[in-house]
């Protein structure tokens, strides 16, 4: 067992789990969707770009890559999240809400496809 | 190329990358944790009363600025006491997880191997960005140096690799007509090499210099594996190294001694060859260095080293008598007398009483000049032959007038300078000696005039299209370019340039000295030798099509592509041999006497046109060349094709009409017509 790899693994998945979890439900529901899982899915997605730092491999180049587009995904909703509740005048409106759930659903995407990577790699692996 | 080539910033890039993971992570996680614990902790208003905690993107700026020191005070609102337990918690760490990175980074820059990193990927890049022609030298040392500047004096660009840091210094210290590239690294390494452009397609040759002979060998090896095309000159001082890399490469190996001593016993016994080999291997423009004929005779040698074994060797081969003084070497044998040679009593023991020449081979200077002052003490007329082994002794030796100095790194340099800049002319000194003395005084009296007083230029020159794009497209389409028409002066084809035609390798065939009349086809690798001038002018008549035109034709046409193509449709300008030079050139244009000749060594094809080879140069009538090169046209059409082709064709003859023909123009003509050439159609 690679303690590198289970690191890696675990908040691949735990960027995708909180991704998800915040994806999930109505697109411009303002209550279906929690700012700390955002807030979290960030840091975890974050957390798994740095991690593929410095690995020379195809596959963790690819790695890298989709996980700098959750990051800037994400980025781009946390930033749209604190606009709409603190520095608009109409608070969090289904508008802003949609906005910021459908950058995550791309995050989500890109989320996605890295754990299918990890996943195929595995597969390849067989060992 | 593009497979071999790598990303080199991108190692360093990475290595940041790699190195800087575990302080980001920290620096994350710490702020993601701090950030939310301050986010879950209820505030207080101004009156006591409880609030609502801060919101995430409130307290992730509170973090930020705190933790980078800027310190805002307590915003939006003053903290209560357990904010600020967070707070000076969130303080303590963050700004310590900020000052490791920043420590982890600066460890990073100062790292050696980071250094090694950043230095090697500059250079790369700098290698990779050469868009000119360029050659790889490997160690910096006397005779690496002098092979750069030479390089350089002679305009063209190099990379050097020295393992030595402080000759590294020294070298960039140097002064250079063009900023030099070089990297202290170690040449034996393959990357190094690559790295050195050596997979380049502008990578013209190695030369490997370095103080070691494995690492020379090495550099050998390598290069004849990653870049099979690329020749490898690698100086080898050990005897018996040079086999193996001689077996291996077919390289040229060159060990100065050896050298030096072939050139020495040369001299005596063949001067003219020897002067001849000398003038070819000069560095151009550099005046012409007179020498003087060693005697034969009895030679007294001081020093029994590698030096002393190879000249002893050499000499006594040549027929020579030698005498053999050393202190060091007196155990193994064949040493004479046992003594150092500085004092007379030494020298006499040797019986220079009797002896015509004396050579200093000791590897410290001031005791060779100091046998030399005391042999000349006793011997004014002795032929003193003395070896240098340190360029900063130079003016002690000037000051000392022996009769032939020796330089092992000049010799080294000359030699490897001359070779590699001009790979055509090894082929011709290997030919060199199959030629008579008499033979070599001829060449030598021809090459010496074309650039009076000075070593001339050498060039190769490729009958393709892109060294030679209008003479290639004329030949490619049939056109009857010959050696004449290379040496006639494109502003007066009346007139010849100073240049001298040496050699034409055509397949696997030499071609020494062709006559003017020998026929030029494509593909063909010539050897010229010639003044700067020349080299100028006859550049107008390879790439420029007017003046090729000119050349052939006689007439003047200046005019542009357009110009070019209405006239070819309309008319064009029919061939006409060219006219003799005027009688001050008489001498220069006269028959070589010289024709075709086989291979070294006899071991590839004879010429399959020896039948057509001139009986003897005509001596009485010096304007008539002899019928030297006939193309194989003509040979493989048999005689009965030769004797239609023996009358002129009155196609070939221009407005001037046959009495302006030499009368053996024909015989060596195609026989085939030219379509599309410039004899018109």
């Amino acid at each position: 067992m690679n303690l590198e790899k289970v690191v890696f693994g675990f908040f691949i998945t735990l960027a995708a789990a909180l991704n998800f979890g915040f994806w999930t439900g109505e697109i411009d529901n303002v209550a279906v969707h929690n700012g700390a899982e955002l807030a979290a899915a960030l840091v975890a997605s974050l957390i798994a770009t740095v991690l593929k730092f410095g690995d020379r491999t195809q596959l963790g180049a690819v790695h890298l890559a989709t996980s700098l587009v959750a990051d800037l995904n994400l980025i781009v909703a946390a930033v749209m999240w604190v606009w709409a509740t603190q520095a608009s005048s109409s608070g969090m409106t289904p508008g802003h809400m949609s906005v910021i759930v459908s950058m995550s659903a791309g995050a989500l995407l890109a989320n996605v496809v890295s754990v299918v990577l990890m996943v195929s790699e595995i597969v390849q692996a067989r060992r | 190329m593009s497979r071999e080539h790598q990303p080199v910033f991108g190692d360093v890039f990475y290595l940041i990358l790699r190195r800087m993971r575990f302080p980001l992570l920290l620096v994350i996680g710490v702020y993601a944790f701090c950030a939310t614990g301050l986010s879950l902790i209820p505030g207080t208003d101004a009156n006591g009363d409880p609030t609502d905690p801060m919101t995430l993107f409130e307290a992730f700026y509170v973090v930020s600025y705190t933790a980078t020191t800027i310190g805002f005070g307590e915003v939006p609102g003053p903290y209560n006491t357990a904010q600020r337990l967070w707070m000076t918690m969130t303080m303590y760490v963050s700004v310590a997880s900020w000052t490791y990175s920043l420590f982890a980074i600066i460890a990073l820059l100062q790292d050696r191997a980071f250094q090694n990193a950043v230095r090697m990927a500059r250079f790369s890049q700098r290698v990779q960005q050469l868009r000119e022609p360029f050659y790889i030298v490997c160690g910096t040392g006397e005779t690496g140096t002098l092979v750069c500047h030479g390089l350089d004096h002679l305009g063209l660009r190099f990379v050097a690799i020295e393992l030595d840091a402080t000759r590294v210094q020294n070298f960039r210290m140097d002064e250079f007509a063009i900023d030099p590239l070089v990297v202290g690294a170690d040449a034996s390494e393959p990357r190094i090499l690559r790295d050195a452009g050596l997979c380049s397609r502008f990578c013209r040759g190695v030369v490997a210099l370095t103080d070691d002979d494995a690492t020379n060998q090495a550099i050998a090896v390598t290069v004849r594996l990653l870049a099979p095309r690329v020749p490898v000159l690698a100086r080898i001082r050990n005897a018996e190294t040079e086999t193996h890399i001689g077996v291996f490469g077919g390289d040229v190996v060159i060990n100065p001694f050896e050298r030096f001593a072939e050139h020495l016993a040369g001299a005596i016994a063949a001067p003219d060859r020897y002067r001849l080999r000398e003038l070819l291997t000069g560095l151009p423009g550099e005046p012409l260095a007179a020498i003087e004929r060693p005697p034969a005779g009895h030679w007294v040698m001081c020093g029994y080293g590698r030096f002393g074994h190879a000249v002893t060797q050499e000499l006594r081969a040549a027929g020579m008598d030698i005498a053999i003084i050393d202190q060091l070497h007196y155990e193994e044998g064949g040493v004479d007398v046992n003594g150092t040679g500085t004092n007379s009593e030494d020298l006499l023991a040797a019986g220079l009483d009797r002896a015509v020449g004396l050579v200093t081979g000791n590897s410290s200077d001031t005791k060779n000049l100091a046998i030399a002052v005391t042999a000349r003490a006793l011997r004014h007329d002795l032929y003193v032959i003395n070896r240098q082994n340190q360029l900063v002794n130079t003016p002690l030796f000037e000051a000392f007038h022996q009769n032939l100095l020796m330089v092992p790194s000049r010799i080294v340099a000359q030699e490897f300078l001359a070779r590699i800049t001009t790979p055509m002319l090894n082929r011709f000194l290997k030919l060199i000696p199959q030629h008579s003395e008499a033979d070599c005084t001829r060449i030598y009296d021809r090459l010496a005039q074309l650039n009076p007083g000075c070593h001339p230029e050498l060039w190769d020159l490729g009958i393709v299209s892109e060294h030679a794009p209008a003479v290639t497209d004329l030949v490619v389409r049939g056109g009857r370019f010959t050696v004449g028409h290379l040496r006639a002066d494109p502003f007066d084809r009346g007139r010849r340039l100073s240049v001298l035609v040496l050699f034409i390798r055509r397949g696997n065939r030499n071609i020494q000295l062709p006559s003017d009349e020998f026929v030029l086809k494509e593909d063909d690798r010539v050897l010229l030798a010639g003044s700067p001038e020349a080299k100028r002018r006859l550049d107008l008549t390879l790439s420029n099509v007017n003046h090729l035109a000119y050349v052939m034709t006689g007439q003047e046409s200046n005019g542009g592509y357009l110009w070019r193509v209405l006239g070819r449709r309309r008319r064009a300008n029919p061939v006409t041999p060219l006219p003799s030079p005027e009688a001050r050139h008489g001498d220069e244009a006269g028959p070589d006497g010289w024709g075709v000749d086989g291979d070294v060594g006899g071991t590839t094809e004879s010429l399959d046109w020896e039948d057509c080879k001139p009986k003897k140069p005509v001596k009485k009538k010096p304007a008539v060349p002899p019928e030297v090169a006939v193309p194989d046209a003509a040979v493989d059409a048999g005689p009965q094709q030769r004797m239609l082709t023996g009358k002129p064709s009155p196609r070939e003859l221009g407005p001037g009409g046959p009495g302006e023909r030499r009368p053996d123009d024909d015989p060596c003509d195609e026989p085939d017509a030219t379509p599309g050439s410039w004899s018109g159609s």
